[in-house]
């Protein structure tokens, strides 16, 4: 691995099996992610931008290639390595926030917590924190169903970054969201990258993210256009 | 085929598991309606075969020996096909192991199988006139005491011993169950032997013929009632003992009752497993529509009508109904076989004859069809009317509406486990399913056992209750002094007088019946009865009876009511003081001295109540050593032979139970599966946040365990409700049982069902560990 690059992807095919069709969804994708940047990855639908985000966040393995973040090879990992690997380096925001509905504000980010720290004063302290951090400090004993989405996903932002992972992935963060509430989410995200220091890998198609972007990755049928 | 119309076999392809799971569900229904009823008219078919081909006789009178002198004429009475006269003596025999046992010895022409209650040889040959040693055994003594062709029995060994040699068996129509005393409707293997031997062998002994039973078979036209009541009137002058028509014959009224409780139970038990298979799949299908609500929006714009979408699924409930159906018919010949086997070894039948009517395997079917389909349907309903917007917008009610964060300060709960609790309350209606599919699963299981165990202990605690050991009947009737005489053993501690005759009951409104009228002492009466309304005897002269109107041969009467006895050509008013329920059937109990009146006695007796320190075998033996004692019953006997009929039925209510049980596991594997696939895409959310798959299971089990624990606290009431329920059902088809409440009874399945709630939800925790989470994270959580 290169200095300073915190996730490193070298010449990574991923395809599926779909009956007798196999279908090449990343073709030999090779880049590389400094500590600390803000990358985002761009490109049309189905191109295989999702696809990229899942390996890096070893939510699925390569079918080819190698994936090393933050020092680990992740692409030989079994299901339990990938399981300890997701928990102790990535933070992950969903395009649909994927909040735990039963669970309040506080208590979501404090379920994030809980797996990585047995102190539980100490969770719901630093539970408080991150939603101070992302400006919802009030809404900590609200339930996901009443906020709104750009509430929803700054609890999610702050369930991400709570267990402090090296890198934070966001697919589509604003995808759900109308364009002010996205651009308010874009300039939160950035505004705590830069005061937090950490690596930031967005996949998205809003274009107020490339504004902010210290890394722009465009891929098309699954290669590498522009980096 | 319209593609829409594809749809749901594709679906059925997604839901492989709990498809499979829905027609085992439906299929354990039809099989139990299908199998219980082929069983029960295998039963009564095996029941009427018997009777018609061996032709029972539609009249039975006992009366005390009389030559053919002493007997009426039946000259000129016409409607009667055919009598067999015979005499009848009790006695006993001793088995191998030294033990007396009761036995009836009937003195038959040898020259021809009987017109009347014939007799099928199945071992042997029949009476031969050249031999006078010769007998033939009813099937009781040799499938229940091993005796065999060729064996050499002595009857009577404690009074007037007599050396035969068993020549053949044979199946009676009289003896298709076993039984030692006909008064008491539970059948028990092997309690009574019937040896059929040559007359002359008694002839001889007396040195002129004697009769005291006679079988009659009618001609088949019309009512017989006139017919019985010549008949009766002829008699009277004799001392009628029993007089039984066919329908009051012990094997035909105890398929009756025992038969008509199957026909309340199996409807019961089918429609408990109608509703929680509606339940299951009512469940299966919401989540399955739920999850493509945005699909049937796309349906909608497209222009489909919410019929033609209804009709999409509706095929989906067709295939479940039409392979539940299915399994379930071949299911059905198993439960069928299953069932009617323990049932004949239960009750001691002779081989089955089966039938399979294909009527009972169509209800069943279109049993399960409806059920299927209504249970379909019904979550389609609220989903068609939505419009297509609200359809594609995937709006589906699943958000969670809390109003306020209970449990939020606990120090005790871990994020995860609150989200396990509170989940419990995010879909009321799925965990109220849920808990209430488990708790009805194990509620008719435990409903059995408490069921089967009240009886058991009823029996128990009834017999204890009772004071007197043994009950003797004489050969004839008795004088004081001569019944005084036998009761005069030193080990005889209390005793008193019995008579045992058969009186006409006649209600007020022109009901009536034949009843055994049972003359006993109003003080000191060594039986405990079991008073259902008023009170026992006053005195000894009065014109009052207490009756045990089991079964409703006199309907509605009641205690205060008056009622006219018939006998020897006499009506007299007599007063109902009391009403009981026991194991006997149309006994009416009343005072010695009136019933001595009535018959005509004197101050004879047929019996005495004996109570005794004696061992029971040895009290038979000493009461048998009395040349006037023809039989003997013991309460301790009694007791015993109620005990193991209760455990063979036992063994009948077990595969009750064994299938409830099998259902009970299919609906808690269903169930737990469909409430965990609820949550699937929160469980990959998780999966993302690093929790593992151990982490995982403890909030799915706490879920589940709470569901399981609220489902147990639940089946308490609903267990007690269903087994007082059957033998609510039970007392109408039978005699009244109390119930008896053992924590034991509870826990036997309670226990292995909550052992066993993470065990079933395996299968649903396969799934979530095996999830795609990318996939599964693509969705809207």
């Amino acid at each position: 691995m290169k200095d300073g690059a915190l996730i490193e992807v070298r010449d990574v095919w991923k395809s599926y099996q779909i009956g007798e069709l196999t279908t090449e969804v990343l073709k030999g994708i090779t880049m590389e992610v400094a500590k600390g940047q803000f990358a985002v990855i761009f490109g049309p639908s189905g191109s295989g931008k999702t696809t990229l985000l899942n390996l890096i966040g070893a939510l699925d393995t390569p079918t080819r290639g190698t994936i090393s973040v933050a020092g680990q090879d992740i692409s030989s990992f079994g299901r339990k390595g990938l399981t300890e690997f997701r928990r102790a380096k990535i933070g992950f925001v969903f395009q649909f926030y994927n909040l735990l509905p039963t669970l309040t504000s506080r208590e979501n980010i404090e379920a994030a917590l809980e797996i990585v720290m047995s102190d539980r004063k100490q969770v719901r302290q630093k539970a408080r924190e991150y939603l101070n951090l992302v400006g919802i400090e009030q809404m900590g004993d609200k339930f996901p169903s009443q906020l709104s989405g750009g509430e929803q996903q700054r609890v999610a932002i702050a369930r991400a970054l709570a267990k402090e992972p090296e890198v934070l992935l966001a697919d589509e963060p604003t995808g759900n969201l109308d364009s002010t509430t996205g651009e308010m989410v874009v300039k939160l995200m950035k505004k705590l990258q830069t005061e937090l220091g950490l690596t930031f890998v967005v996949v998205t198609h809003n274009m107020a993210f490339v504004d902010y972007a210290d890394l722009l990755v465009r891929i098309q049928d699954g290669k590498l256009i522009i980096k | 085929m319209k593609k829409i119309y594809i749809k749901p076999f594709r679906d059925l392809v997604q839901m492989r598991g709990r498809a499979l799971l829905i027609v085992l569900i439906i299929a354990g229904g039809v099989g139990v309606y299908g199998g219980g009823y082929m069983a029960r008219d295998t039963f009564l078919n095996t029941r009427d075969t018997y009777f018609n081909e061996l032709h029972l006789a539609d009249l039975e009178i006992t009366i005390n020996p009389a030559t053919e002198e002493e007997l009426p004429s039946l000259t000129g009475v016409t409607g009667i096909r055919a009598i067999t006269r015979s005499l009848l003596m009790p006695g006993s025999i001793e088995l191998e192991d030294g033990r007396p046992l009761s036995i009836v010895v009937a003195y038959l022409d040898p020259t021809l199988n009987p017109r009347v209650n014939s007799l099928k040889i199945i071992k042997g040959e029949f009476l031969s006139p050249d031999d006078k040693e010769a007998v033939v055994i009813e099937r009781s003594l040799a499938d229940y005491h091993g005796f065999k062709v060729g064996d050499r029995i002595t009857l009577n060994p404690y009074s007037f011993p007599q050396e035969v040699t068993v020549k053949g068996i044979a199946i009676s129509p009289k003896f298709i169950l076993p039984t030692a005393n006909p008064d008491v409707l539970l059948p028990s293997k092997g309690s009574l032997g019937v040896i059929y031997a040559n007359n002359a062998l008694v002839d001889d002994f007396f040195g002129y013929q004697l009769f005291n039973n006679f079988a009659f078979a009618f001609s088949k036209d019309g009512n017989s009632k006139p017919l019985e009541d010549k008949i009766n009137s002829l008699f009277s002058s004799l001392d009628i003992r029993f007089f039984l028509r066919k329908n009051d014959q012990f094997s035909f009224r105890f398929f009756e009752q025992d038969l008509k409780g199957w026909s309340i139970f199996i409807p019961a038990i089918v429609a408990v497993f109608g509703i929680l298979a509606a339940i299951v799949i009512m469940l299966a299908v919401n989540r399955l529509v739920q999850s493509q609500l945005k699909e049937i929006g796309g349906l909608m714009a497209l222009g489909y009508s919410p019929f033609s979408i209804l009709g999409s699924y509706l095929i989906l409930g067709f295939i479940f109904g039409a392979f539940g159906g299915l399994v379930g018919t071949a299911e059905a010949f198993l439960i069928c076989h299953l069932i009617a086997q323990k049932y004949q070894f239960a009750v001691g039948m002779p081989p089955l004859i089966y039938i399979y009517p294909i009527k009972h395997l169509i209800n069943g079917f279109l049993f399960g069809m409806f059920v299927s389909l209504v249970s379909t349907s019904i979550p389609l309903l609220r989903t068609v009317r939505l419009l297509p917007r609200e359809a594609l917008s995937g709006a589906t009610n699943l958000g969670f509406t809390f109003k306020r964060t209970f449990l939020s300060e606990s120090t005790l709960l871990s994020p995860s486990t609150l989200f396990g609790f509170r989940n419990l309350f995010r879909r009321p209606g799925l965990t109220i399913s849920t808990i209430l599919l488990i708790s009805l699963a194990i509620s008719l299981s435990t409903a059995f056992i408490i069921s089967q165990s009240s009886a058991e202990h009823f029996a128990d605690e009834a017999f204890n209750r009772e004071r007197w050991s043994a009950l003797a009947a004489f050969r004839t009737s008795l004088d004081k002094e001569h019944v005084a005489e036998i009761a005069s053993n030193k080990n005889i501690e209390n005793w008193h007088p019995v008579i045992h005759g058969v009186a006409n009951l006649t209600t007020q409104k022109g009901d009536s019946s034949h009843f055994a009228l049972v003359g006993v002492p109003s003080k000191n009466f060594l039986r405990r009865l079991h008073f259902l309304s008023g009170e026992w005897l006053k005195s000894d002269n009065s014109y009052e009876v207490v009756i045990n109107n089991n079964f409703y041969p006199l309907p509605n009467v009641r205690v205060g009511d008056t009622i006219t006895v018939s006998a020897k050509n006499h009506d007299y008013s007599f007063k109902i003081v009391g009403i009981i329920s026991d194991m006997t059937m149309g006994v009416a109990f009343a005072p010695i001295e009136t019933v001595r009146k009535i018959l005509e006695l004197g101050d004879k007796a047929s019996g005495i109540f004996v109570s005794s320190s004696l061992a029971p075998e040895e009290l038979k033996k000493t009461l048998f050593s009395n040349e006037m004692v023809t039989y003997v019953s013991l309460k301790h006997e009694m007791k015993q032979q109620v005990r193991d009929a209760m455990v063979q039925l036992r063994s009948v209510i077990n595969v009750a139970i064994g299938i409830s049980i099998f259902m009970a596991v299919l609906f808690l594997v269903s169930s737990l599966t469909i409430n965990i696939l609820e949550r699937e895409a929160e469980y990959a959310t998780l999966g993302a946040l690093g929790y593992t798959n151990l982490s995982i299971s403890r909030i799915v089990l706490t879920e589940i365990m709470t569901e399981s624990l609220c489902a147990l606290v639940l089946s308490i009431p609903i267990s007690i409700l269903t087994a007082y329920y059957l033998n609510f059902e039970m007392a109408r088809a039978w005699f009244r049982i109390d119930m008896f409440l053992y924590y034991k009874d509870f826990l036997t399945i309670m226990v292995p069902a909550f052992l066993a709630t993470p065990i079933a939800s395996l299968p649903g925790l396969k799934t979530i560990f095996s999830l795609n989470l990318p996939q599964t994270l693509g969705v809207r959580a």
